[in-house]
């Protein structure tokens, strides 16, 4: 209690309420997750770039997994390849942009002038300038070479905002030489801007629904929307007016590409299709492939005879393009793809068992795996198997409250640690079930969260505890840490292992709320208030089972604020109904025998303020949980004295 | 039958009268006074006496002897619930129904003593009744009743009370038309059958009127919902009027055939449904509890006798979009009445309104879009994540009485207050499901909705405002055409109303136990006037207009196509009298700071074909 009081101290200071995450997931996750929501090509080194919405940018090189770039928090919605390869600059909907060095794979800068998920990138390649686009309607320009330049100490950029979109942005797209830039959004209607002027251009209405996918063509004077209304526009930029209609999806539009002459559009829509359309003449129409989900980005192969097909599950496929003679003499086209980079399942059902420690999650491929959220990471992998039945099977006759979040949007277990509605500090459980053997008292509790939050720091500080209260548990030095606001931005994101770092540790020192500070940095276990209470036979309870002497005067009791079941059974059995010699009913099953009236225990029911709140035989643990103690004290025991824990026994 | 109750009632309203007149009613109204928007501004101006009594005069006055239906007495801030009563009382088809609701209810409450009496395996039957009931855990009752109605212990539910008062009531008011009787009648039976069944209107308070309205029409729900449960659950209710109409030689035949017949039908409908399941559950991922409600609703409706859920009952589709994945979840939801949101005072501005075709007043009002976006976005369970989504709250059927709820009344911290922003009252209104939404501009709907009732809220706060009633006149006679048992053949699938008329034969010979239908309901019941047959039950409860007063008051000019001269009534509790459309129109028309608004309006559904027919 003393350390709940603490806390809220601590938190008082930290109004800005700040959320502790972590992710579980292995030391290299080489494939990905979840979709792919962008792919980029280096033709020198032959590499292919992809964002994946497992938050996870990754780089194969010869179609072999290179590197993966770990900095971002959620789904990376977009990536941008400049300076030759050199940089990578990405958009998340963590609400950042970020600026990578991309031969090493580490991230340089990151950039947080947006207030909502960036969706968008544009690239003018002639003038190595970038625009960030997304849902807070607004969109940046950034000169790439003042980026690259960005220090810690030289950490400010200036950023010209294009102003005038009235909603969210969903995409971007500019022309090499950067004179022109156009966004499409749910306004339905795209919508131009010069980017050396910064000066609102025109805007074209024409679509029915959000435009998801736009290219502009070299030298800025037409245009290719693809839309959520299924159609494909060619849009002339200095008539200001449609060109083109082409309905060749029969669903949304949600990617396109067009060769470099504007000759042919490649399109992939949410029908899984690509398609290939002559764009002088749209009748001349071929599909490239069907893929097994929503196409999410297109992006052609260094010779572009052929296009990465990137969709939203995770595998990335490269298909042979038809070329002009397939178009003329309308031969067939393979339906096999050239190459495959194979991807992972996602984490799609996740279920916390009533242990509140372990987690059984089911992936895309109907596997299930059980989690250890105090060790962050998978314990068994169970297989293809029957979900239900295997929640069943790990039902454990317990209670514990909740004290974390869980999240899947990146495919992976996201674990949340908070403080409002679920409490982090809520569970406390015995030292024993929580599979801590050595243990200085055999009644020692400990807090799970707690527990976690220490291990997730250890490094930070490099805070040595006293060898008898030392770590009981540790995550993996890999385990993504991350602090963020809740339900909002990530304030900074680290691996567990390296908190330890000089830069690392200063940032952790600004970021990490004091109540996080205050609970790692307190070595006890924890003071329990004691709290009176009476145990009184239910009025069910035959008089003659009981002792005589117990009736007339119902005995004062102390004890912690929680305690086991277990030992309330056992007070009733010797005290109370004067079986004595039943000392450790919970050890031995049988141990309950017919008293001389004819009567077996074999339950002991409590109840508290007339409800019934554990039903329980001796050989399973229940602990009456600190969250309904908790609310017994506030609603009685600041008006009365005494505590009273109406606790009655049922002999069935 | 509650004759005598009649009879006291002029005693008591006179001492009321007296009471009132002195306290509050200062200005008396002048019978000569005839020009409705005077009337009205003089009402505004007496706030004090709206909530309650005329004055002597109105009475005696010549007013009251051209009332041409009989009328309502305030038994003391009651007017609520008699404007409710003169709604229901001219709603089209709701009579009709209500009246072969009772006499089945009769019946099989008749026929499950009867087997009670027979019987000794009383106990599995209720178990049967009991158990899989869906309704009973929402509704709470229902399944006490059922108990309570088979073991009879406790001899009716109070729900099924209040509709049976409610029946009596407008039995009672037929049999006044009858006599051309002029004397104000008292609902007091209802009254307390009302109180008694729900706590919330004890005590002489004004009460809400919509909350009122709504509550009757569940009970009535809720009594449909246990006649078709009993049905669905018994079918001995079924099978013996086979048996012994089988030993009736004559009629063996008919009755067979129709049982067949019935049989294939039900097949039928309940294959339509599960279909109708199958592709929601293919295009819907989110399926959540309404949605379950609400699909078990739509099977019991179809099984049952719920002529509430043909009549009064839409169904609202909440339709969400991820703007990410694209995904759509639709949820859908039963109503009876259409909130109609109304802006505060300070946005009104009369030219504008007059600009734009009520129609689409109500139709932006209530058809609504919204796109959850920032802190407010919508948590997509094929992306797991927040994501922007767009919403839109569409209606995938209307009722045909589509009941629209001004929301007059906002509930802040200081308590609540009423809004008297003027909203267009228009006569006719389109259509704004989901299907004539979406039609073309210059398509015609296949039907549109007409103005039938409306409920007035005159005064500046809930509780001392007045309730009035404007009803269009007519005993809807044409409903009453080849009854097909309970349901208004305009507005129905053939298979439906077929299938209960075929139950109906079944039920028809053991119709010993209705004392209303003395063997004439149903088929056989129907009289043939006119080459028309005419259901039995317009003698029993239906209104029965005054012709000698309508055709003095209206020249003899009217004919009953002709709709521009619509004939309406105004019932002000016990003052009834009648009004042409343009008055009408003229009441509902716009004046600066008026506090007489309507509050609830009440619009049958027109079909352009069947009007196009008939004439």
């Amino acid at each position: 209690m003393r350390i709940m009081a603490n806390l809220k101290a601590g938190s008082q200071n930290n109004r800005k309420k700040v959320q502790v995450s972590m992710v579980i997931c292995d030391p290299e996750e080489k494939r990905h997750r979840s979709g792919v929501n962008a792919l980029q090509i280096d033709p020198l080194l032959d590499r292919l770039y992809s964002a994946g919405r497992d938050s996870i940018i990754r780089v194969f090189e010869h179609e072999r997994y290179f590197h993966g770039m770990e900095h971002h928090t959620d789904w990376v919605n977009d990536i941008v390849l400049c300076c030759s390869g050199r940089n990578l600059i990405s958009a998340s909907s963590d609400t950042t942009v970020k600026v990578w060095n991309a031969h090493k794979g580490f991230c340089m800068s990151t950039l947080r002038t947006h207030r909502d998920y960036v969706k968008a990138l544009a690239y003018a390649k002639d003038r190595e300038q970038v625009a960030s686009a997304g849902l807070d309607k607004s969109i940046y320009l950034w000169d790439i070479n003042t980026l690259t330049a960005l220090t810690a100490s030289n950490n400010t950029v200036t950023t010209s905002s294009l102003m005038g979109s009235k909603e969210s942005i969903y995409s971007l797209a500019m022309n090499p030489s950067g004179s022109i830039i156009v966004s499409g959004s749910t306004e339905k209607a795209l919508r131009f801007w010069d980017p050396r002027t910064c000066a609102k251009l025109f805007k074209l209405k024409g679509h029915s629904d959000n435009v998801k996918a736009l290219v502009v063509n070299r030298d800025g004077t037409q245009c290719l929307s693809g839309s959520s209304d299924g159609t494909i526009k060619l849009w002339s930029l200095g008539g200001q007016r449609c060109l083109q209609t082409m309905r060749v999806h029969s669903d949304s539009v949600w990617a396109l590409l067009a060769t470099e002459n504007f000759n042919y559009v490649i399109s992939g829509g949410r029908d899984n299709k690509v398609i290939m359309t002559e764009l002088k003449n749209p009748q001349n129409s071929r599909v490239i492939c069907i893929e097994q989900a929503p196409i999410l980005k297109l992006c052609f192969t260094a010779d572009q005879q052929a296009v990465w097909v990137s969709t939203s599950d995770s595998n990335i496929r490269c298909w042979k393009l038809p070329t002009d003679k397939h178009f003329d003499e309308n031969l067939p086209v393979s339906d096999k793809p050239i190459s495959l980079i194979p991807g992972g399942a996602a984490i799609r059902e996740a279920v916390v068992l009533n242990d509140k420690r372990h987690i059984l999650t089911k992936d895309a491929s109907e596997h299930v795996a059980l989690y250890d959220v105090l060790q962050a990471k998978k314990v068994e992998d169970i297989g293809v198997a029957n979900f239900q039945e295997e929640i069943k099977k790990r039902f454990k006759m317990i209670h514990i409250p909740n004290w974390f979040n869980v999240d899947l949007k990146t495919g992976m277990l996201t674990i949340h640690l908070g403080q409002d509605e679920v409490d982090c500090f809520s569970a406390w459980v015995s030292a024993r079930d929580a599979g801590i053997k050595d243990t200085p008292e055999p009644d020692s509790k400990v807090n799970y969260g707690k527990l976690l939050l220490q291990a997730l720091l250890e490094h930070w500080r490099m805070v040595q505890t006293e060898a008898d209260t030392k770590n009981h548990f540790s995550v993996p030095k890999h385990t993504p840490l991350i602090l963020s606001e809740i339900g909002g931005r990530t304030l900074y994101r680290v691996p567990v292992g390296e908190a330890g770092g000089e830069t690392e540790s200063a940032l952790l020192n600004e970021t990490v709320p004091g109540w996080v500070t205050a609970i790692v940095e307190d070595n006890c276990n924890g003071k329990f208030i004691k709290i009176q209470f009476y145990l009184q036979p239910h009025s069910s309870v035959p008089v003659h089972l009981l002792k005589q002497d117990r009736i007339k005067k119902p005995e004062r009791l102390v004890a912690n604020d929680f305690i086991q079941c277990k030992k309330v059974a056992e007070h009733i059995l010797e005290k109370l109904l004067g079986d004595g010699n039943a000392s450790s009913p919970g050890v031995d099953g049988d141990s309950s025998p017919p008293t001389s009236n004819g009567y077996g225990v074999d339950h002991i029911e409590l109840s508290c303020n007339e409800q019934v709140r554990y039903f329980f035989s001796f050989i399973h643990i229940v602990e009456i949980p600190k969250r309904f103690m908790k609310t017994l004290e506030l609603n009685h025991y600041k008006k009365y004295t005494s505590f009273e824990n109406d606790t009655r026994i049922l002999i069935s | 039958m509650t004759i005598l109750e009649n009879e006291v009632n002029p005693i008591h309203l006179h001492i009321s009268d007296s009471e009132y007149s002195n306290s509050h009613c200062k200005r008396k109204y002048s019978s000569e006074d005839k020009d409705p928007s005077a009337k009205k501004q003089l009402l505004e101006v007496e706030s004090n006496m709206l909530n309650g009594y005329r004055s002597e005069n109105r009475h005696n006055g010549d007013n009251m002897q051209e009332a041409p239906v009989a009328s309502l007495s305030n038994m003391g801030n009651t007017c609520y619930l008699n404007s409710v009563l003169y709604t229901l009382r001219f709603a089209p088809t709701f009579l009709h129904n209500l009246h072969h609701l009772i006499g089945d209810l009769a019946l099989v409450n008749g026929r499950l003593s009867q087997n009670r009496a027979k019987t000794s395996s009383l106990g599995r039957n209720i178990g049967a009744i009991g158990g899989p009931n869906s309704r009973s855990s929402s509704s709470g009752t229902s399944s006490k009743d059922l108990f309570s109605i088979a073991s009879d212990v406790v001899p009716k539910s109070k729900v099924q009370i209040v509709t049976e008062r409610l029946h009596d009531l407008y039995m009672t008011m037929h049999n006044l038309e009858l006599k051309e009787s002029t004397d104000p009648y008292q609902p007091v039976a209802l009254l307390h059958a009302v109180r008694e069944a729900n706590a919330i209107f004890e005590g002489n308070h004004q009460q809400d009127a919509h909350e009122l309205l709504l509550y009757l029409l569940d009970n009535i729900r809720e009594t449909c919902d246990f006649l078709s449960t009993q049905l669905q659950h018994n079918p001995d209710l079924l099978n013996e009027p086979e048996s012994t109409s089988s030993s009736n030689s004559g009629k063996m035949w008919g009755v067979r055939r129709s049982w067949k017949k019935s049989q294939s039908k039900k097949e039928k409908i309940s294959k339509e449904s599960i279909n109708e399941e199958i592709i929601n559950g293919s295009t819907i991922a989110e399926v959540d509890d309404s949605e379950m409600n609400a699909n078990s609703d739509m099977q019991q409706k179809k099984i049952g006798y719920n002529f509430l859920a043909e009549d009064f009952e839409g169904i609202t589709l909440v339709r969400t979009k991820c703007l990410e994945c694209e995904t759509i979840t639709e949820r859908k939801e039963l109503f009876y009445d259409i909130p109609v949101p109304i802006m505060s005072d300070d946005d009104f501005d009369i030219t504008e309104i007059e600009n734009i075709d009520p129609s689409d007043i109500y139709r932006n009002a209530c058809v609504t879009f919204e796109k959850l976006c920032d802190a407010n976005k919508y948590l997509c369970e094929k992306c797991e994540r927040y994501n922007e989504a767009n919403r839109e709250v569409l209606f995938e059927t209307l009722p045909n009485i589509m009941i629209l709820q001004l929301k007059r009344f906002n509930t802040s911290t200081s308590g609540v207050h009423k809004v008297n922003t003027y909203l267009p009252t228009p006569l006719n209104l389109d259509c704004f499901c989901e299907s004539c939404y979406n039609l073309e501009e210059d398509v015609l709907s296949p039907h549109y909705y007409r103005l039938c009732c409306i409920i007035m809220h005159l005064g500046g706060t809930m509780a001392s405002g007045h309730y009035i009633t404007y009803v269009k006149a007519s005993n809807y006679y044409n409903s009453y055409h080849d009854c097909s048992r309970d349901l208004p053949k305009s507005s129905l699938s053939a298979s439906c109303s077929e299938k209960s008329l075929n139950i109906l034969k079944f039920l028809k010979p053991r119709a010993v136990a209705n004392s209303f239908m003395e063997g004439r309901n149903g088929i056989s019941s129907k009289s043939i006037l006119n080459g028309l047959k005419i259901c039995k039950s317009i003698d029993c409860c239906s209104v029965k207009l005054n012709k000698n007063v309508l055709e003095n008051a209206l020249n003899s000019q009217v004919k009953r196509n002709d709709h521009e001269e619509d004939l309406w009534l105004e019932c002000d509790d016990e003052s009834i009298r009648y009004l042409k459309s343009p008055e009408l129109t003229q009441i509902l028309g716009y004046k600066p700071n008026s506090t007489a608004t309507p509050y609830l309006l009440f619009y049958s559904k027109i079909n352009r074909n069947y009007e196009k027919n008939s004439d």
